[in-house]
């Protein structure tokens, strides 16, 4: 009889567990406004998942990372590209560590800018002006994402100089700079136009004090 | 309701699935472990890409926990980083079943939220159903352990229904996760534009670090390529769920979901993704079906070596 009270059990929270999964990964709807924390808190950490893979808007630009290196001789070093090399080594075979290497760069850049459901609803409303910005700035310029942006930062500028100090292995390496080369694709109807130019966009980091991290090669 | 307790209660179901499954993410674990040893400082280490304190900050904000995070001296780093790799080779050869599965299972969440930024899509669903299986039995075919028992009686702890009604839920568990991905999937590529307009691939195979040059002249060259790409990949993912009711159905379901992930892996070159997700399809055949292939290819291989002989012979006596 408590077997059977346990299984019966196990199986009500096998479908509660399920109803929060669906409701987690539904897109964005009324019930989940309503009950987002209460869901989040459920799922979270140890059921997080988001299967937004490519859609519904698939990445189209390509980020170039470039980094250059001020020497402690005052010397500085021409633009490094962080990107290009581990993208022909992912193209000649799929089986090396740049496989993943090469996904780094994008997802740290990413995460710069990355907002959750609401947060992104909120910002939306603000940039079309139907809302105050300075009424919900407690969301959406909060210390967490600062904390969060600059942690991004710190990781690509580590990522560079891990890079950078590789390639200068016995120099005195003062500090360093990135930039990112955003170039948007070419849109499906002037793939046949020779003249077409693709929209570019740089971001540019600031100089940072260089920092031993340990070698990526 | 009793027809459910029953059929969930009386046997354990895709027992050879669930040991398949069990050897499939094993070696795509120790294949991640492996292929990133040169780097494990860099990606994982107390001073690597991310440094020790701001990953324990970030952890601790978002309720999080690795063991990583405990000691910030690379010899600890260097240890723990060891024994997972030990603990998946424990898992994939399924030596001490339920204990190396939890241990597993912890190391795994660890080394991936130690770094989250070279997971994919497939190392999230992994850790989701690698937690699921914690409560099925994967040691049942091709472990050291169902070799050991069949040495010696071993010693049934839980009781048989309790534990066969765990085991079935954790495989159901399994098959709705993963078809709850493919849905939520399917759904929001419907929402986006260039999936409707079919123009999709063409802007994902323009990103150097998703395509491969050959294939992408090969499928951009073609409208109706890109069609089949961008229609086929949310048809393969809405339908999925529901072929998989239906007995024969299933069969379509698991095809169109390995073409599209052989599609990926070699279109975009995402293969360790690919590989994770045809291998959770592993745990949708029943016993019985895995026999029947079983000896239909041993078979056919009889078959083909009895041919073999018979030509052999005929040769021989040719010559002669």
């Amino acid at each position: 009889m408590l077997k059977k009270i346990i299984i019966i059990f196990s199986i009500i929270l096998f479908s509660i567990h399920f109803l929060f999964t669906a409701i987690y990964l539904a897109p964005f709807n009324p019930v989940k406004a309503k009950f987002g924390f209460i869901i989040n808190g459920y799922m979270e950490p140890l059921f997080s998942q988001n299967w937004r893979l490519f859609a519904p808007n698939p990445a189209s630009t390509n980020n170039q990372f470039l980094v250059r290196a001020e020497l402690a001789n005052g010397e500085t070093t021409e633009w490094i590209n962080l990107t290009s090399f581990m993208i022909e080594k992912n193209y000649k075979n799929r089986f090396t560590p740049y496989n993943r290497l090469v996904r780094i760069q994008r997802g740290a850049f990413t995460a710069l800018h990355q907002k959750d459901d609401i947060t992104m609803k909120l910002s939306e409303k603000v940039e079309e002006k139907k809302l105050n910005k300075e009424d919900f700035d407690y969301i959406l310029d909060n210390e967490m994402m600062k904390e969060q942006r600059e942690d991004g930062i710190d990781i690509l500028n580590r990522y560079a100089q891990s890079y950078v100090s590789s390639l200068y292995p016995g120099e005195d390496i003062a500090r360093t700079q990135l930039i990112v080369r955003q170039t948007e694709a070419t849109p499906y109807s002037e793939q046949s136009n020779p003249t077409f130019k693709n929209k570019t966009n740089i971001h540019e980091f600031e100089w940072r004090e260089f920092e031993k991290v340990s070698p990526v090669f | 309701m009793n027809k459910i307790y029953e059929k969930l209660s009386t046997q354990k179901h895709m027992l050879i699935g669930t040991s398949l499954i069990r050897i499939a993410f094993g070696l795509l674990i120790l294949y991640f472990y492996f292929i990133h040893y040169g780097q494990r400082r860099f990606l994982w280490g107390p001073n690597g890409m991310q440094d020790h304190e701001t990953l324990t900050k970030q952890l601790f904000t978002t309720n999080n926990f690795s063991i990583y995070q405990l000691n910030d001296s690379l010899l600890y780093f260097e240890i723990i980083f060891h024994i997972g790799v030990v603990i998946a080779f424990f898992f994939t050869i399924g030596f001490m079943g339920r204990l190396t599965a939890i241990l597993n299972f912890i190391f795994i969440w660890s080394l991936q939220h130690a770094n989250v930024l070279i997971l994919d899509g497939g190392d999230n669903v992994m850790r989701i159903i690698l937690f699921y299986l914690l409560f099925a039995n994967t040691t049942a075919f091709f472990s050291l352990d169902g070799y050991r028992r069949k040495q010696k009686v071993s010693s049934i702890t839980l009781s048989p229904s309790l534990s066969n009604a765990f085991h079935n839920l954790a495989v159901l568990a399994s098959i709705i996760q993963v078809s709850f991905m493919y849905l939520t999937s399917g759904m929001h590529k419907i929402m986006g534009e260039v999936w409707q307009n079919g123009t999709a691939l063409y802007y994902i195979l323009q990103v150097d670090e998703y395509t491969h040059p050959f294939f992408k002249e090969l499928v951009i060259s073609s409208d109706f390529l890109l069609l089949i790409g961008a229609y086929g990949a949310i048809f393969a993912q809405i339908t999925y769920p529901f072929l998989l009711f239906n007995r024969y159905t299933r069969y379509i379901a698991i095809f169109n979901i390995i073409a599209m992930h052989i599609g990926i892996a070699i279109v975009m070159g995402l293969f360790t993704f690919s590989a994770t997700m045809i291998s959770i399809q592993l745990v949708l055949l029943k016993n019985e079906e895995y026999e029947r292939a079983y000896t239909a290819v041993k078979r056919l291989l009889s078959k083909l070596r009895l041919r073999k002989g018979k030509q052999y012979e005929v040769e021989q006596i040719e010559q002669v």
